[in-house]
């Protein structure tokens, strides 16, 4: 049995907790009941209510409590630095961390589910849901847990209430994220939706979907915790779920174009070109999002970089590969996708409900590359080596204020001018469009470039070898 | 120490006495950084199998950080690291199966028992589950642990939670253990016995590095010493009953009158180094045994210096921690 699941479960699973659980959870069921007696009510009114609010209790605000504890908990009471130094593997200790850590509140929900399926007369869905809804926070805290373990290791013992908080918001984000991401999702009614080509029963898509996106969230964990326990390897993780992401968004977005046509009839050609550079602009966007996302939270260390530049001295290729930042790949492939959507442009300006004489949307994907590796340069200049979560935080602050603010305060003045200095855009001169981001870019970039090297010289001697001793 | 060897010939699984064999360990211009502050700064040294090495440092030398970069916890900004074969920077979690660590609280499960406390560090370590239960009474039995087994750990002595903590590490038999303040908080018996269980494990092949404040205890069991300060290593030399890294003694000359000659003839001779004479009384290091001591001294009687004794400078840890941290002059012949 994997010792970290097996430690878990002797902790959480004591007998007087596996004797007082059924016991609350009885008493809270009976005081509903015994209401409902002497109002004259039925027995089961309310009772599934009472149900969802009871496993949204134990599952998500306790199981993210929990799922912090698995973590944080072992690093405040001097306990993680004996787990990196055992030979746990970094798939054990994720779930041995996220099932043994949380045994307490499952046992909870296992014995809640039962009597939910009853009085909700087999409302297996429903009972899905909240369950699914509880696993998605405590992975969503494990994951949160570990990102702050890799920013702030040193102040990680006050975070468990705020991972649980955060993980607990987050997870209602996303989860009604997602919700507003699938059009007309709602529990009542037989709603379909097209994905890609294919009919989905819109609930079961939602279920399934956050099931994926809790897979997902899993397999960050995984891979954060490899780091932690100091493992390398091919950093095949954050690429592939931005392959999926775009996918995921690509699909929903063809499903939803043929509802597009049925208001604005196109020629078929037409209806071709533009639904295929909507679907590489949408996937180009969310992998920018998440290359950015994914600089933001990769290990920053001048030592990385180094050993990067070893392997590319030495050739060593595959070597190569597995140092680089998961982002890198991401980063790649945008500039992939940005060449495509050039390509596939050139059929756009045809479109009737546009001014073909401004539209650029070859300059757009350019532009939103640029602003990428502007974005990038910048996240690394501000962070590179430091190991506070300060500067990351200041990068995040900054890039938010650029977009955000920076957008509305553009919407205020009627100058397009300036337009292309803050956002890339779809309308305009080319040149304009591209000229002020690449600009950006250069400056970014050598200000980087500068800054590697003073760290450089700053690390007063360069290692020496073993060997030359 | 013993000159560096070539990464790939230091020797594995040797159990040598020092300077017949490579280094267990060997850190080479090792730095490391909080944000902007350097730790710790070139820090370079060997670490011989079969040794205690006792590392000592002012509060804020460095020692924690560097045991946990030992440890493969931390990640250094720069530098090497190689344990017994294994580039531990490049290959960390391979070298954490070579080392035990024992940071200053233990790291024990206080909600369970000793019995299920080892029984977690085995598994963890990947012991055969048929080889557990006998391991765990043996390394109980190793430390005197025997009827504590079915008590929980926050139920002991901090003398016997510690003992549990050495038990989860030798359970799975590292090459190298290493241990930040162990004695901290200890009562004077526990500390005796803390003194004992590790010259015990010296001896079955357990090399040691201890981080430690309380100088006096460290030398009832430590063959080296390595002295930290701001981040740098000030001292790494073998103490009592270990050979030094710098062969020579060094010894006290007392005149019975005050002669201005008295540096300049022990100048001469060969195998003195490193003078230090005021008035009637000088330090130097010599380079001979016995026999070339007596000579040395017929040679300063016959150069008509009033000779009335020479002897050994016999230096305790805390003399030669405060010596080389600058914080008294030598015991004898004050520098010039």
């Amino acid at each position: 049995m994997n010792p970290e699941f097996q430690r878990n479960v002797w902790l959480e699973l004591t007998p007087t907790r596996l004797a007082v659980m059924p016991g609350v959870l009885f008493a809270i069921f009976a005081v509903v009941v015994l209401f409902n007696t002497r109002q004259g009510l039925p027995w089961h009114v309310g009772l599934a209510v009472v149900g969802d609010w009871v496993l949204l209790v134990l599952l998500v605000i306790w199981g993210c409590r929990l799922a912090a504890d698995a973590l944080l908990g072992e690093v405040g009471g001097r306990t993680w630095d004996v787990q990196r130094l055992s030979a746990i593997g970094p798939w054990s200790m994720t779930w041995g961390k996220l099932v043994g850590g949380t045994i307490l509140v499952w046992y909870g929900a296992a014995l809640c589910a039962p009597l939910m399926l009853v009085v909700t007369r087999g409302d297996v869905e429903r009972l899905v849901e909240a369950l699914l809804k509880g696993a998605w926070a405590q992975a969503l805290a494990l994951l949160m847990s570990l990102l702050v373990l890799r920013a702030a290791p040193s102040r990680v013992g006050a975070a468990i209430t705020l991972v649980q908080i955060g993980a607990i918001v987050f997870a209602f984000v996303l989860g009604a994220g997602l919700g507003a991401l699938i059009p007309e999702a709602s529990p009542i009614g037989r709603i379909t939706l097209t994905w890609f080509v294919w009919p989905v029963d819109i609930h079961w898509f939602y279920i399934l979907s956050a099931a994926v996106f809790t897979g997902w969230t899993v397999v960050g964990c995984y891979r954060l915790m490899r780091v932690e326990l100091r493992l390398t390897g091919f950093p095949w993780a954050w690429p592939l779920f931005t392959a999926f992401a775009a996918v995921y968004a690509v699909g929903l977005l063809l499903g939803g174009a043929d509802a597009f046509l049925r208001i604005v009839p196109l020629p078929p050609d037409l209806a071709n070109a533009a639904a295929r550079f909507a679907a590489v602009v949408v996937a180009l966007a969310i992998t920018v999002w998440l290359t950015l996302v994914g600089a933001v939270f990769e290990p920053k260390d001048l030592r990385r970089w180094s050993r990067w530049a070893t392997a590319f001295r030495n050739r060593q290729w595959l070597l190569l590969l597995s140092r680089s930042p998961g982002f890198a790949f991401t980063a790649l492939a945008a500039v992939v996708l940005a060449v495509f959507a050039v390509q596939w442009a050139g059929d756009l300006p045809r479109l009737p409900f546009i001014d073909s004489a401004t539209f650029a949307p070859g300059a757009f994907a350019i532009a939103l590359v640029l602003f990428m590796i502007r974005d990038l340069a910048l996240i690394y200049l501000l962070t590179l080596g430091s190991r506070g979560v300060g500067m990351h935080i200041l990068a995040i602050v900054l890039l938010s204020l650029w977009y955000g603010i920076g957008s509305l305060l553009l919407d205020l003045t009627h100058d397009q001018v300036w337009h292309p200095v803050v956002l890339p855009q779809f309308f305009g001169d080319p040149v304009f469009i591209v000229g002020p981001v690449m600009a950006q870019a250069v400056a970014a970039v050598t200000a980087l470039a500068v800054r590697v090297s003073m760290m450089r010289r700053a690390i007063a001697r360069p290692p020496q070898t073993l060997a030359a001793a | 120490m013993g000159p560096a060897m070539p990464v790939d010939t230091l020797p594995r699984g040797s159990t040598a006495r020092p300077g017949t064999a490579g280094p267990l360990m060997a850190t080479r211009d090792l730095a490391f950084e909080y944000g902007t502050t350097r730790a710790l700064d070139a820090v370079s040294f060997d670490i011989a199998p079969g040794t205690i090495t006792a590392l000592v440092g002012p509060n804020g030398a460095g020692k924690t950080t560097l045991l946990r970069c030992l440890a493969v916890l931390s990640e250094p900004v720069a530098g090497t690291l190689v344990i017994d074969g294994v580039d531990a920077l490049e290959r960390p979690h391979e070298a954490h199966g070579l080392i035990g660590f024992l940071p200053d609280t233990f790291g024990l499960y206080d909600a369970l028992t000793v019995r299920r406390c080892l029984w977690f560090s085995a598994a963890a370590h990947k012991v055969p589950k048929a080889d557990r239960p006998a391991l765990i009474e043996r390394t109980a039995q190793r430390l005197g642990l025997t009827d504590r087994l079915d008590q929980r750990a926050r139920a002991l002595s901090r003398g016997l939670r510690q003992r549990v903590a050495i038990g989860q590490t030798l359970i799975y038999n590292p090459r190298i253990l290493l241990l930040d303040e162990p004695a901290a908080g200890l009562d004077p018996e526990a500390r005796s016995d803390l003194s004992r269980l590790l010259t015990d494990l010296r001896n079955q092949g357990i090399t040691l590095i201890v981080s430690s404040h309380i100088l006096t205890e460290l030398e009832d069991y430590s063959t080296d010493m390595l002295i930290m300060d701001r981040g740098r290593v000030v001292e790494h030399t073998p103490i009592r009953g270990a050979e030094r890294a710098q062969p020579g003694r060094r010894l006290t000359l007392r005149l019975a009158t005050p002669d201005d000659r008295l540096a300049a003839v022990l100048g001469g001779f060969g195998g003195v180094a490193d003078v230090a004479a005021s008035g009637e009384t000088a330090s130097f290091v010599f380079h001979g045994d016995a026999a070339g001591q007596a000579v040395l001294l017929r040679d300063l009687i016959g150069a008509g210096l009033p000779v009335v004794e020479i002897s050994e400078i016999q230096q305790s840890m805390q003399d030669l921690y405060l010596d080389r941290l600058g914080r008294r002059p030598r015991t004898a012949g004050a520098r010039p």
